[in-house]
C-alpha cells in the first residue's frame, strides 16, 4: 500500500478521534467544574446549617441577657451583685446617654474597683474612649428595621480583612464589626478583641437613656456554643456527620480571625497546610470567625475520576470502533488493490500470451512475404511450412482468446452450452493433431486412444477448450516428461477423458489451488508463461456440461480426468 | 558477426534465427536464460538478443550475468513485456535496447544494425570504406551511399560487394561467394545465392534489370567490372 494512502487513512481515522478527544476532555472539564460547583454548594449548605446553629445559640441567650441587663437601679453594689450572681458574665457596665462610662469607673464610684472590674477596664478602656462601640450603638439605633435584617455574611470579607492574623498577640486590639455593619433584628451584640481573642458584649438602652451592657465570660460562651455543635468523634457525631455529608467524609472547622481552629468535627483529618474546599463567615457578632469545610482530595478525584473513567471508556470504545473500521477499511482497500493488481497482472499475462503468437504470425508472415519476393520456383514446401506456423499460431491465439472470453463469460454467469451430435474420440484426435507439431518439437511422444466411436450430444467447443487447456499445460509445464497420453471413452452417455503426462507433477499442497483462477505453481519471470486460468476454466466448463475435472493420484506427472455428460434437452 | 539469441518460444527463436542469418550474422539460438549464459561463455558472441520471460533464468538475470562478464557486448531485449517498468528493469539490467513484441522484421533489423553500429564501432572500423562503381560502401555504418541516396546493407551484402571489389574484373564462382558470405558451415545453395544477389541488386543497382555493379557470368557466378 502506498505511504500516502496509509497517511490519508490514518488521518481520516485519527483526526475525528483527536477532535472527539478534545471535545470530550472539554466536556469532562466542564463536568468537573460543575461537579465541584455543586459539591461546593452542598458543602456551603452544610456550613450555613452550622451558622444557623450558631445564630440559634445567640438568639437563645438573648432573652437571659436582656433580663440581666434590664437594670434601672444603678447602685454599684446592686450591679456588683448581679455580676457575681451571673456566672456567664465577665463584667457588667453602664454608660450614660452620652456614652460616658458610669460603671465600672473609679471616677464615679466611691468604693475601690474589684479585680474583675480593673481587668475589664484595662482591657476595654479603648472600647469606651474610642468611637467603635459608640458608633455601633448609634448606628444600631438608627438603622431601619429592614436593613438590620441583612445577612452579616455580606460584609464578612471586609470584617475579616480588618483583623490582622496575629491579633491574638496584640493587646486590646479592638476589631469589631464596622460601624455600619448590619445587625440581626433586636441583636445588640458587639464583639471586640483583646488578649485572648474575640469577646462578646451584649447591651441595651434603658428607658433612662443609659446603656447597660455586659461582657460575656469568654470561655463560658464558647463552651456553650460548642455544646450545641456536633461532637468531635462520637457515634452521634458520626451519625450527624453522615447525615450532613450524606455520602462523603469531611471536616468542618470553626476558626477564629487568626485562622486558629476553635472547634472542629468530622472523620476526615486534613493536612496542616490543606486549604478548605469552601468557607463562609460566621454570623454577627462572630463575623470575624469563619466556618471551613475540608474534604479529602480523593473524594473529589473519585467523583471527577468517575466521569474521566467514563470518558476514557467512551474514547477507548470509539478508538476501538475507529481502529476496527480502519482495519477493515485497510483490509478492504488492500483486497481491492490485490484484486486490481491481479486483474492488471491478468491482463498483462494475457497480453503477453497474445503477443507471442502474434509476434510469430507477423514475423513469419513477413518472412513469407520476403520469400515470395524472391519466389521463382521450388519454394512451395518452405512456404507451406511457414503458412502452417501461421495457422498453428492463429489457433493458439484463438484458444487463448477463447479462454479469456470464457472466463469473462463465467464471471458474468453467461456461459451456456451449444451441443451438437459428435463423436468425442474424433474431436479429441483433431485437437491432439493441432498440438502435434509443437509437442513433437518439444520432444513429447503422444499416445492417443479412444474406446469406440459413439456419438453423443456434446458442445465440441467446450470439449476442445478443456482438452486443449490440458494439453497446453503439458506442453508448458511437463515437456521434460517427454510423454503425453490422451485416452477417452463414452459409457452410459458420459464421456471420460484422461490426460496424463510424465512431468514434474503438482505438489500435494497445490493440487486444489491449481483449479483456482490466477493460481500457478510459480508466478515469476523464470516460470513458463501462462495466465493461470486454464484449469479453472476447464473445470467450470466440465461442470457446466454436467461433469467435472479432477486431478487423480498418479505415480508420475499429472493425471487429469475430465468427465462430460451427454446433453439432455 | 556472431549473435546469441535466447528465446523460449521455438517459433520465435527459429524466425529470429532465420532473419539474422539472412542478414549475414552467425546465430547461436538457445531456449532459456541459463543456456544463454552458458553459450555466451562458450561462443563469445558479438551480440545478444534476450527474451525476458524464460525458464531457468529470466532474461533480466541472464542480462546481468552476461553484462558482468562482458561490459561492452550489445544486448537487446525482445519481449512481450511492454510496461514502462519492464523496460526500465531491462535497461537497469544492462540492456542497450528493448524491442517489444509483436515486432516487424524491418524494425528488428534496423534496431540490430543501430545497436551494432553504436556498440561495435571499434570492431567495424577495422573495415575501411570502399567504392564499387558510383556506390560508396560504408561497412562501419552497414550502409551504402550514392550521392544523397542512402541504403541499408547487411553484413552479407557487404561481404559479397567486398569480395567482388577485391577481385575486380574476375568472375567469382558461386561456391567462393557463398563460402565467403555465408561461411563454411553452410552447404552451397545456388538458389539462395541467386535470390540474395537479386535482392541486393534491387537495392544498389540503378536499374536492377540492367545491372552495372554485379554482373552475371553465366555458368560461373558474378563479377564486378568498372565501366570505362
Amino acid at each position: 500500500m502506498k505511504r500516502r494512502t496509509v497517511i490519508l487513512i490514518a488521518l481520516i481515522l485519527l483526526l475525528p478521534l483527536i477532535a472527539l478527544t478534545w471535545a470530550m476532555v472539554q466536556i469532562a472539564k466542564n463536568e468537573e467544574l460543575l461537579v465541584r460547583q455543586r459539591f461546593s454548594e452542598v458543602l456551603e449548605g452544610r456550613l450555613q446549617d452550622v451558622n444557623s446553629t450558631i445564630a440559634s445559640f445567640l438568639e437563645s441567650v438573648e432573652p437571659d441577657l436582656d433580663r440581666i441587663t434590664s437594670i434601672d437601679d444603678f447602685d454599684v453594689e446592686n450591679l456588683r451583685r448581679v455580676n457575681r450572681t451571673e456566672p456567664r458574665l465577665f463584667q457588667l457596665f453602664v454608660l450614660d446617654d452620652g456614652g460616658e462610662l458610669l460603671y465600672p469607673n473609679p471616677a464615679t464610684i466611691a468604693s475601690p474597683l474589684t479585680g474583675t472590674e480593673r481587668r475589664f477596664l484595662t482591657q476595654a478602656a479603648r472600647l469606651f474612649t474610642g468611637q467603635d462601640f459608640k458608633g455601633t450603638v448609634s448606628n444600631s439605633e438608627n438603622v431601619p428595621e429592614e436593613k438590620r435584617n441583612l445577612s452579616p455574611t455580606t460584609r464578612w470579607s471586609d470584617i475579616a480583612n480588618s483583623f490582622p492574623k496575629s491579633s491574638v498577640s496584640r493587646k486590646s486590639k479592638f476589631a469589631s464589626s464596622p460601624a455600619n455593619s448590619p445587625k440581626p433584628k433586636n441583636s445588640k451584640w458587639f464583639g471586640w478583641y483583646w488578649e485572648r481573642g474575640l469577646n462578646l458584649i451584649y447591651w441595651q438602652r434603658r428607658p433612662s437613656g443609659k446603656i447597660v451592657g455586659c461582657a460575656l465570660e469568654r470561655s463560658r460562651w464558647i463552651a456553650d456554643l460548642i455544646a450545641g455543635m456536633p461532637d468531635t468523634d462520637t457515634k452521634t457525631q458520626r451519625d450527624y456527620t453522615a447525615r450532613l455529608s450524606q455520602r462523603f467524609d469531611s471536616r468542618i472547622r470553626l476558626v477564629n480571625a487568626a485562622g486558629a481552629p476553635v472547634y472542629q468535627w468530622g472523620h476526615f483529618q486534613p493536612a496542616k497546610s490543606a486549604e478548605p474546599f469552601c468557607e463562609i463567615p460566621v454570623v454577627d457578632p462572630l463575623a470575624s470567625w469563619r466556618l471551613q469545610c475540608f474534604v479529602p482530595d480523593d473524594q473529589l478525584v473519585a467523583r471527577s475520576s468517575s466521569s474521566w473513567i467514563g470518558l476514557a471508556a467512551m474514547l477507548a470504545t470509539i478508538a476501538l470502533v475507529l481502529g476496527l473500521s480502519g482495519y477493515f477499511l485497510v483490509r478492504e482497500y488492500a483486497r481491492d488493490m490485490r484484486s486490481a493488481e491481479q486483474q492488471v497482472s491478468f491482463v498483462n499475462q494475457v497480453s503477453h500470451e497474445l503477443k507471442t503468437p502474434l509476434t510469430n504470425i507477423r514475423m513469419y508472415a513477413e518472412l513469407l512475404e520476403r520469400d515470395f519476393d524472391q519466389l521463382e520456383t521450388d519454394v512451395e514446401n518452405a512456404a507451406r511450412k511457414r503458412l502452417d506456423v501461421i495457422l498453428s499460431e492463429s489457433q493458439r491465439l484463438s484458444r487463448l482468446i477463447g479462454n479469456v472470453l470464457t472466463f469473462a463469460r463465467h464471471q458474468r454467469d453467461t456461459l451456456s452450452l451449444r451441443p451438437s451430435k459428435a463423436a468425442p474420440g474424433q474431436v479429441i484426435e483433431q485437437i491432439v493433431d493441432r498440438f502435434r507439431p509443437s509437442l513433437e518439437a518439444a520432444g513429447i511422444a503422444i499416445n492417443v486412444a479412444s474406446t469406440g466411436d459413439e456419438t453423443m450430444l456434446i458442445d465440441t467447443d467446450i470439449l476442445e477448450q478443456i482438452v486443449g487447456n490440458l494439453i497446453s499445460n503439458v506442453e508448458k509445464y511437463a515437456a521434460t516428461g517427454e510423454r503425453l497420453d490422451v485416452d477417452s471413452c463414452v459409457a452410459d452417455g458420459e464421456l471420460t477423458v484422461n490426460v496424463r503426462d510424465a512431468g514434474p507433477g503438482i505438489k500435494a499442497s497445490n493440487q486444489e489451488l491449481v483449479f483456482e483462477p490466477f493460481r500457478r505453481e510459480r508466478n515469476d519471470v523464470s516460470s513458463a508463461t501462462g495466465t493461470g486460468i486454464g484449469l479453472s476454466i476447464a473445470r467450470e466448463l466440465a461442470r457446466l456440461h454436467g461433469g467435472d475435472l479432477v486431478l487423480k493420484e498418479s505415480q508420475q506427472g499429472c493425471w487429469f480426468q475430465a468427465s462430460l455428460k451427454s446433453y439432455k434437452p | 558477426m556472431k549473435v546469441l539469441i535466447a528465446e523460449d518460444d521455438q517459433f520465435t527463436r527459429d524466425g529470429l534465427t532465420e532473419l539474422l542469418r539472412g542478414e549475414g550474422y552467425r546465430v547461436v539460438a538457445v531456449a532459456d536464460g541459463a543456456q544463454a549464459v552458458a553459450e555466451f561463455q562458450n561462443q563469445q558472441p558479438d551480440f545478444v538478443c534476450l527474451d525476458v520471460m524464460m525458464p531457468e533464468k529470466s532474461g533480466y538475470e541472464a542480462c546481468q550475468l552476461i553484462r558482468s562478464m562482458s561490459p561492452d557486448v550489445p544486448i537487446i531485449f525482445i519481449s512481450a513485456k511492454s510496461e514502462e517498468m519492464d523496460r526500465l528493469v531491462g535497461f537497469n539490467s544492462g540492456a542497450d535496447d528493448f524491442i517489444i513484441k509483436p515486432f516487424s522484421v524491418r524494425e528488428v533489423l534496423a534496431r540490430v544494425r543501430a545497436v551494432a553500429r553504436r556498440c561495435c564501432k571499434d570492431q567495424l572500423k577495422k573495415k575501411l570504406d570502399f567504392e564499387i562503381g558510383d556506390l560508396v560502401v560504408l561497412p562501419n555504418e552497414l550502409r551504402a551511399k550514392r550521392g544523397d541516396e542512402v541504403m541499408d546493407l547487411s553484413l552479407r551484402d557487404i561481404a559479397i560487394l567486398r569480395l567482388l571489389v577485391e577481385n575486380v574484373g574476375k568472375a567469382m564462382d558461386r561456391n567462393t561467394i557463398f563460402q565467403h558470405a555465408w561461411g563454411e558451415d553452410y552447404i552451397l545453395n545456388s538458389r539462395t545465392l541467386d535470390q540474395h544477389i537479386s535482392q541486393l541488386r534491387k537495392r544498389i543497382e540503378v536499374d536492377p534489370k540492367q545491372p552495372k555493379l554485379i554482373r552475371t557470368v553465366h555458368g560461373v557466378g558474378y563479377r564486378y567490372e568498372p565501366e570505362d
